[in-house]
């Protein structure tokens, strides 16, 4: 029940007893429908007219899962009953059947609810075991929806868990979901999904985590933060990548390293002057990179001449009072580093 | 040498922390006196909600179809919970029959497999499961059903790789194993389960970038799964490292959005319910007061329906059983209001209607 307004109701209210109570009627016909579709249930009834039923109330309510269990026993049972007779006549039907069930279940989560988790999981069940993992299925189709999905809402996480199913399926690596991520955030920098999405392609890929592309990286999402100083989006991935500047002795690039670090320290510092001193994500970033100083590089000055980790969390406890008893819990985790 | 020295700090953190946690119940328990002698923080429409909640069940007797009755008619056993655990916040349990509630969770019950339905006629899941064994403790009728029985039902959802899943679609999270071990919390039958698979699973859906914990592997960091995850590895006994909840909890802390409520994930709206999930965490963590708790109970008071009673997602929209029930364990939790129904934290229960075996925090 996300999201109805108050406002609604009322006009609701205000509305002519003809419409009232063609909605009640309405309301009264939906819930003896259910009625009939479980007394179909319990009678393992899985009859034409009774999938017919079941798919008409999943596409206004796709969330209740009795109803997809009848329409996943219909689906299984025509399949085994042809192919008692024909084999070849059998994967045909299958083939047939996933592409209606997709269609169906397309609807039903387009008009009924596009965050439904049972909608969502009966679809990765019509790739997975329906169609036989894949195989009966036109996964490039499929993988089409899910962009138009996200294009329609960016965030949606039940898309990109489908979505997986289906990168797992066209066999698709990490370099796959990096063009893909990066396509995302291009078109909206402040879309955390996309950077989460980055960050799992970049951790099946630690050979691509070199001092060079850690460079890339930051110049990427350095683009992002100027534009957009305040969005936490690209600050969490920017949080991420510091965490993998610590040295790597097998890489031998440890000198880049500390480059990069104190290269980073310059930009946070020069994107909280922009914000007059009051950045509190720039200065989460310069105590990011304080500890990983303190942890990896002792030796090296991380922070700038009257910086200190006192400073960096009153300055943090001034712009973002609500956060101040972790700021303290900060401060004393830094002091007690050094 | 250092290795002497480095165990000599790693007990010293953990006297501190024992200390620590120690002060922390303490404060609780001062912070819950003062409240009851107080009374509601202002602005409390408590008896609004008790009508609200109320209404749920006489809509029902009057078969007043509404929109919201007809789209959890399929889990009602969910709604129950929501609306008999919002009443005993509210104090006002004994306004309903808990016989009539009782008698009908137990037709949810499916008598092969011991398993339970959302309502009757539908089909049984480990989430619906674990939700009528809550309704059953709520209501003090454990004793009706036979807890080896329902253990071995949730027992036979448990997969190779130490998850639970859906006996009819195979889908799997880690609400299912949320919802698993505390059910089997409740039933004082953990040991039927591989529980060490089962926090392998969880933490396989930790996410090192954030702390936070996704749905499944590899997922983003959401903070209602979090609460299934942390929840889970509560009750299967197993602490995360100190840096991991630190972690966790800063990012369970940057959930507090301008309104003052809390979201999900980074740069969403805030709403009502992760008052509960994200809020309980930082509970779990020992962290309640990394976010500004004032704020957060101003925004709760704002999304309640000032017309209709009950809590809404956010303020302006219309209010739901859902966030009402999460909306007042967000207002006991921070002690807002006064109310004798102390929260279990992990369980979501009243700790009164816990049997002793299931106590946690």
């Amino acid at each position: 029940m996300h999201g109805r307004k108050q406002k609604d109701r009322a006009l609701a209210e205000a509305e002519d007893p003809a419409k009232k109570a063609a909605r009640a009627a309405k309301y009264a016909k939906l819930r003896s429908l259910l009625h009939t579709a479980l007394e179909c249930r319990a009678a393992h009834d899985t009859s034409d007219a009774t999938m017919t039923l079941c798919g008409e109330l999943l596409c206004i309510n796709p969330s209740i899962n009795t109803l997809w269990n009848v329409r996943r026993d219909g689906l299984l049972a025509r399949i085994r009953a042809a192919g008692e007779k024909d084999e070849t006549a059998a994967q045909a039907l299958r083939e047939d059947l996933c592409k209606q069930e997709l269609e169906l279940n397309r609807h039903a989560l387009v008009k009924g609810n596009v965050k439904s988790h049972e909608g969502w999981s009966h679809r990765a069940w019509i790739v997975e075991v329906l169609g036989e993992d894949g195989s009966c299925i036109n996964v490039d189709r499929e993988l089409m929806l899910c962009d138009q999905l996200l294009a329609a809402d960016e965030r949606n996480f039940h898309c990109f868990q489908y979505r997986r199913v289906l990168a797992r399926i066209a066999k698709h690596g990490p370099d796959d979901d990096l063009r893909f991520a990066e396509g995302l955030v291009e078109r909206n920098f402040s879309n955390y999904s996309a950077w989460h999405l980055r960050i799992k392609a970049l951790e099946a890929r630690p050979d691509h985590l070199r001092a060079a592309d850690l460079e890339e990286e930051f110049g990427l999402v350095c683009n992002a933060l100027f534009t957009e100083p305040d969005d936490s989006s690209g600050w969490m991935y920017h949080r991420w990548l510091v965490g993998q500047l610590q040295p790597r002795s097998a890489l031998d690039d440890e000198v880049d390293r500390r480059r990069i670090l104190q290269d980073q320290v310059a930009t946070c510092t020069e994107l909280n002057e922009m914000e007059g001193g009051e950045s509190k994500w720039a200065l989460l970033g310069l105590c990011r990179l304080y500890e990983l100083g303190l942890r990896h590089y002792a030796d090296l000055d991380v922070l700038p001449p009257g910086t200190s980790a006192g400073s960096l969390c009153a300055a943090l406890k001034s712009c973002d009072p609500g956060h101040a008893v972790y700021y303290h819990h900060l401060e004393a985790k830094l002091t007690s580093m050094k | 040498m250092a290795e002497a020295a480095e165990q000599a700090l790693r007990a010293r953190v953990g006297v501190l922390e024992a200390e620590s946690a120690a002060r922390g119940a303490e404060i609780d328990r001062l912070e819950r006196e003062l409240r009851k002698r107080d009374g509601d923080v202002d602005g409390f429409m408590r008896e609004k909600h008790v009508a609200y909640v109320l209404d749920f069940w006489r809509k029902e007797k009057e078969t007043k179809d509404t929109l919201e009755m007809l789209s959890i008619e399929h889990i009602r056993v969910q709604g129950v919970f929501w609306a008999f655990g919002s009443l005993q916040i509210l104090s006002a349990q004994d306004k309903v029959n808990t016989e009539e509630i009782v008698a009908w969770a137990l037709k949810c019950q499916d008598k092969t497999s011991a398993g339970f339905a959302g309502n009757v006629g539908h089909d049984t899941n480990v989430i619906n499961t674990q939700f009528a064994v809550y309704v059953l403790a709520q209501c003090g009728a454990l004793d009706k059903i036979d807890a080896d029985a329902v253990a071995a039902y949730v027992a036979a959802r448990q997969q190779p790789d130490g998850s639970f899943a859906d006996e009819w679609s195979g889908e799997k999270d880690t609400r299912y194993t949320c919802c698993a071990l505390f059910c089997l919390q409740i039933l004082g039958r953990l040991e039927v389960v591989d529980l060490a698979g089962a926090v392998r699973y969880v933490l396989s859906c930790r996410n090192a970038a954030d702390g936070g914990f996704g749905q499944v592997p590899h997922a983003e960091s959401h903070a209602a799964f979090t609460y299934t995850a942390l929840g889970a590895l509560k009750v299967a006994g197993h602490e995360l490292p100190a840096d991991e909840a630190d972690e966790l909890a800063w990012w369970l802390a940057e959930r507090q959005c301008d309104s003052g409520g809390l979201n999900g994930r980074p740069e969403k709206q805030a709403d009502v319910c992760y008052s509960f999930w994200a809020l309980t965490c930082l509970k779990m963590l020992g962290r309640i007061d990394w976010i500004d708790r004032d704020r957060l109970c101003k925004f709760i008071l704002e999304c309640q329906d000032e017309d209709a009673g009950g809590i809404a997602d956010r303020p302006g929209n219309v209010s739901d059983l859902f966030h009402t029930f999460f909306g007042l364990c967000g207002l006991e939790l921070l002690h807002s209001i006064a109310t004798p129904a102390q929260i279990s934290p992990v369980l979501a229960l009243p700790m009164s209607v816990l049997p002793p075996h299931a106590s946690l925090c």
